[in-house]
């Protein structure tokens, strides 16, 4: 056809998008989860000690295990580091040893509607969302959905009701 | 041949002037694309890649995904 400089985006779509990147198009208006996120997670790296990470899990009781490139390898909740009942057994521990490894991700572009529509409220505390290269984008509180689709959500929560009850 | 590139590269080039073309139907454009992205259906490409194309600036393709 004559054109000299080609490219092919293999990853296409569901990579940009999953990256949270913007969009156009009739469904760019829809709120998606990364807006709702809270990137002031905390977060720590695999030879980190136990006793200095427990410190760190606050009221979400979690801390993601990170490489120095934001890449998530797991987490750690207050149970992952009470040895047993003897916390002082784990102290000196690295948490890589200790971690939830491979926790379940989400990317940041899935619609807050759809997946406000699709739980329970309560259901979940919280969710881990990263790019499509696994780095740590932020958590995603049940609380903030719920207070969402209560909320500023109603509207493009009704829309997705609509479209099942007509689909 | 196409050269293969990620979403980094999309964006530099994108910047620089490059066409951005997604070759899935219609209706899966309107409801999302890139920005700035045309619709060329893949089975048109040869005819209308000629008419709405700049021959002159670098052309990117994409579709859903890898699949």
């Amino acid at each position: 056809m004559g054109f000299g400089e080609v490219y092919d985006y293999v990853a296409g779509k569901v990579d940009w998008f999953g990256a949270g990147w913007p969009s156009e198009g009739e469904a760019a208006e829809l709120t998606r989860i990364g807006a709702l996120v809270d990137a002031e997670v905390p977060t720590c790296g695999m030879d980190d000690r136990a006793e200095d990470v427990r410190g760190r899990l606050g009221d979400d009781d979690v801390c993601l295990v990170v490489t120095d490139k934001r890449v998530v390898l797991g987490l750690v909740q207050g149970e992952d580091l009470d040895g047993d009942g003897d916390p002082s057994s784990v102290d000196e521990r690295p948490v890589g040893e200790l971690m939830q490894e491979g926790p379940t991700t989400m990317r940041p572009n899935v619609p807050a509607a759809m997946l406000a529509g699709q739980i329970e409220d309560g259901s979940f505390q919280w969710l881990v969302v990263t790019d499509p290269e696994g780095i740590l984008i932020g958590i995603l509180r049940g609380s903030d959905l719920e207070s969402w689709a209560e909320g500023e959500g109603k509207e493009q929560l009704a829309t997705i009701h609509e479209g099942h009850d007509h689909g | 041949m196409p050269g293969f590139i990620d979403r980094h590269e999309v964006r530099r080039l994108v910047d620089n002037g490059a066409q951005l073309v997604e070759v899935l139907g219609k209706k899966q454009y309107e409801e999302e694309h890139l920005p700035g992205a045309v619709n060329i259906f893949l089975k048109a490409m040869a005819k209308k890649a000629p008419e709405q194309l700049d021959r002159s600036k670098p052309v990117i393709v994409y579709c859903e995904d890898t699949l």
